[in-house]
């Protein structure tokens, strides 16, 4: 299993709905609320599933995009 | 509590996140790695940093964003994905021959089976047919120390200025634009100006799919600040525009005149600066004729409102207010990529937003800067600085200038006159002499021409008839079928070099893993290969690619391109240092041509700016008329075709393709089509569509969407199953002799 940490970057006034909706996702943890817009959350999935997954992410309402900070894949070499 | 390995993991997921964002680090989610080794991504011009992290057999396991580079720590999900790319069971491992000619199969040999084969080729070639029968076609993908090297051993050693690469085919015009304007290329701002402007007007760009990160420091901008303005000028509806106050769309091809238009609009409305323009500028024609201020403002007062609404579609309307919105801003930055560049007119239309930038004063300050947008990694500092193109010599030198070329010639220890005056192929004209069997032998270096060249029916001919060696890391490379010897090269941080990305910052990727089975260094593959090749050994007096370095640092000291004081040293201690950096203690440069901020404008300079690129010190405000694209939609070929990149997949997919997930999210092309148009043609989504141009016709899936406006079709160009590159044209900028990838008229129908 593959461990992603991103930001989701959120539109304005859209961050706590997407946090919701993003923490009912059964892959993923979310680590709060920053600066109004960013949605901290660590995806722990079958690194083949992130590509769908992330996909899901973005299609979310009040999602303006992502961005990776981390990828680990150690347990799946 | 007892934290299992991996909740560790994901509290140092969530850590580096938060961290990113400025936010602070929770407690259980300190680092832990085997070692960790700062890099540069491999993909965009964004030149985001990385650390890879390392386990105790020495094998990539997890990579993360460098929180000291540009970046902030931040990546895309391709650059999240580059692990599994290294090892790929798709690298190529070991060197390959096709011994008995084109059609033979590409066998295993050793190195030296490889590397004499090739240079037996080349050296046969020059000793029967002159140096100018072989070439040289390299990339903005290779390290700098790999393009500055094979630039030496074509140009001084093989005495030959074939040498080229695919940064012809995407930042070319972008060079010509600087260099015709301020009289030296790259850009004055840098990534910093994002945090400072007010108004960002992006045109040819999709920013949020090919430049991912930058979008998130511009839409970040955006948020923070509320009187913040986004101008996005692009004929497709792209998640770039989902942050934009004004998406102007119009005509493919036409907006030329939309940037005269803006600036007849500033003069009428006094928006101008007057005293920088006559501090600063100079104003001239298409014949390089002088010109004064009062015959620019005639010459832009064609391009009315009305005028420009018959040209481009544009509202009127929108012109004025686009116009104001640019000029009126306290700093406005401009941003453009391939849209602009990949033009048959693409050198004026950078020559045009640079003349929006002088007339308003809008340069200079923070914030306020024309800024290009680089494609690939290091093309800005592996190529264009090196000047490894078939005009240029390293550090702004060119080819036909006499005092240019003494000057290299001394300093590379070679005698005056080694240095030929005239200059080489450029790329389209490269691949044509291949096809006419002018040019014999052609070394590839990381890229996949037989890919991304326009016009391949045409084209490709060149591979089949020339003896083509080939670095390369990857069975899938179309180029592969074309090869006669075949190096497999170390992958990204399977060695070690430097990038310099967009923004003057040159980064260095340290050595993380063993290279893959046999591959090598490409700065060893070159050097053994021109060893055996005849060129002298003197010329290359190197242990690795530190050495080289050190030689172009030293190269470079009292040049418009001073990075004397980037140190290898301090590369690895630093994440990224912008040039001009004269000396070791000299922290990096964000504003160039600035009184205090450029170490090259003497601090006592009279004037607050000083653009020493052009003798007077003046740079140059063009006449450029609007002039149409070379083949624009007609009643016969009734659509625009344009191509361009996906977020998932990056140039050719030899890479990102690796990546299972990757290739899931685009598993092939496919072409965007507009609703309205759609129904039209009775085409509904996942329908077979033919795009039938003056050069070969093709079918692609139907992605039936509002992105693209009436009358414009759109496919990405990663899939090699799909060549979309056969379609189109092959009309050259004619300064730059950059392709016009962006336009070409195709007929569109459902396949019978």
């Amino acid at each position: 299993m593959a461990i992603l940490g991103f930001l989701t970057h959120t539109v304005e006034g859209k961050s706590k709905e997407v946090e919701a909706a993003l923490a009912a996702m059964p892959e993923l943890s979310t680590y709060g609320i920053h600066q109004d817009c960013y949605v901290v959350v660590v995806a722990e999935a079958d690194s083949a599933d992130l590509e769908g997954l992330m996909s899901r992410v973005h299609a979310l309402d009040g999602v303006l995009t992502t961005y990776v900070t981390s990828l680990n894949v150690e347990d799946e070499q | 509590m007892t934290l299992s390995r991996r909740d560790f993991i994901k509290g140092s997921a969530a850590a580096l996140a938060l961290s990113a964002i400025g936010g602070p680090c929770f407690a259980a989610a300190k680092e832990e790695a085997d070692k960790w080794v700062k890099g540069v991504c491999r993909y965009c011009g964004t030149g985001c940093g990385v650390l890879v992290g390392v386990n105790k057999d020495g094998r990539a396991v997890s990579i993360k964003g460098d929180p000291n580079n540009h970046n902030q720590g931040l990546l895309c999900l391709k650059g999240a994905m580059l692990i599994p790319v290294i090892y790929s069971t798709d690298r190529i491992t070991e060197p390959m021959i096709r011994k008995d000619g084109k059609k033979s199969e590409l066998t295993k040999v050793s190195w030296d089976v490889a590397l004499d084969f090739a240079a037996k080729r080349f050296k046969d070639a020059v000793a029967e047919y002159g140096p100018d029968s072989i070439a040289y076609y390299g990339s903005g993908q290779a390290l700098t120390e790999e393009s500055y090297l094979a630039n030496k051993i074509w140009k001084a050693g093989f005495r030959t200025n074939n040498v080229d690469g695919n940064p012809r085919l995407c930042m070319a015009s972008a060079v010509g634009g600087y260099m015709t304007t301020f009289g030296k290329d790259e850009p004055m701002g840098t990534y910093n100006d994002i945090d400072n402007a007010t108004c960002f007007f992006i045109i040819g760009s999709n920013t949020s799919e090919a430049h991912p990160v930058l979008f998130r420091r511009i839409a970040r901008r955006k948020q923070s600040s509320p009187d913040v303005k986004i101008i996005v000028v692009d004929p497709r509806r792209t998640n770039t525009s989902r942050i934009a106050d004004l998406h102007v769309f119009f005509k493919p091809g036409t907006d030329l005149a939309l940037l005269n238009g803006m600036a007849h609009i500033i003069f009428k409305e006094e928006l101008d600066d007057d005293r920088f323009i006559k501090r600063y500028l100079q104003f001239q024609d298409n014949e390089g004729n002088a010109r004064s201020l009062e015959e620019y403002k005639e010459f832009v007062a064609q391009y009315t409102p009305e005028k420009v609404h018959e040209i481009t579609g544009i509202d009127p309307d929108m012109v004025v207010k686009v116009a104001r919105m640019f000029a009126e801003s306290p700093a406005t930055l401009s941003l453009w990529c391939m849209g602009i560049n990949q033009r048959s007119r693409g050198v004026w239309a950078n020559n045009l937003i640079h003349n929006l930038h002088l007339i308003t004063g809008q340069i200079g300050r923070p914030g306020a800067s024309p800024l290009s947008l680089t494609g690939q990694p290091n093309a800005c500092g592996g190529v264009r600085d090196t000047g490894s193109l078939a005009h240029l010599l390293p550090a702004g030198r060119v080819v036909a200038n006499e005092k240019h070329r003494n000057e290299i010639e001394d300093y590379w220890g070679v005698p005056r006159g080694t240095i030929q005056p005239k200059m080489g192929h450029h790329t389209v004209a490269l691949f044509e002499n291949m096809a006419s069997g002018n040019v014999k032998a052609v070394f590839i270096h990381c890229t996949n021409p037989a890919h991304t060249l326009p016009h391949l029916n045409k084209y490709t001919k060149g591979l089949e008839t020339a003896f083509v060696a080939q670095t390369e890391c990857f069975h899938d490379a179309e180029t592969l079928k074309y090869a006669d010897v075949v190096f497999p090269a170390a992958f990204w941080c399977e060695t070690e070099g430097v990038y310099g990305c967009t923004e003057r910052r040159y980064s260095l990727i340290e050595q993380a893993v063993a290279p893959a089975g046999q591959s090598r260094p490409a700065v060893e593959i070159l050097m053994e290969f021109a060893k055996r090749a005849g060129v002298d050994p003197k010329l290359m007096p190197y242990k690795n690619s530190a050495d080289i370095w050190e030689e172009w640092r030293k190269l470079s000291q009292g040049t418009p391109y001073n990075f004397y004081g980037m140190t290898r040293e301090r590369l690895k201690k630093e994440s990224g240092i912008k040039w001009p950096c004269p000396s070791e203690d000299h922290p990096g440069t964000d504003l160039r041509y600035v009184r205090g901020e450029d170490p090259l404008v003497p601090v006592n300079h009279e004037t607050k700016m000083f653009f020493y690129g052009r003798p007077d010190g003046k740079p140059i405000v063009y006449l450029r008329p609007y002039q149409p694209p070379f083949e624009p939609a007609d009643d016969e070929y009734p659509f625009v075709l344009t191509t361009g990149r996906v977020i998932d997949h990056w140039h050719t997919a030899t890479m990102t393709g690796q990546v299972p997930e990757l290739r899931k999210a685009y598993p092939s092309a496919f072409v965007e089509i507009n609703p309205d148009d759609a129904k039209k043609l009775n085409i509904n989504n996942g329908d077979p569509v033919v795009l039938e141009t003056r050069r070969d016709k093709m079918t692609f899936p139907a992605r039936v969407t509002a992105t693209c406006m009436p009358g414009l079709v759109f496919c990405p160009f990663f899939d090699k199953k799909l060549l979309v590159n056969r379609l189109f044209h092959d009309a050259v900028d004619a300064a730059s002799k950059e392709p016009e990838y962006k336009i070409c008229a195709t007929k569109v129908y459902k396949q019978g």
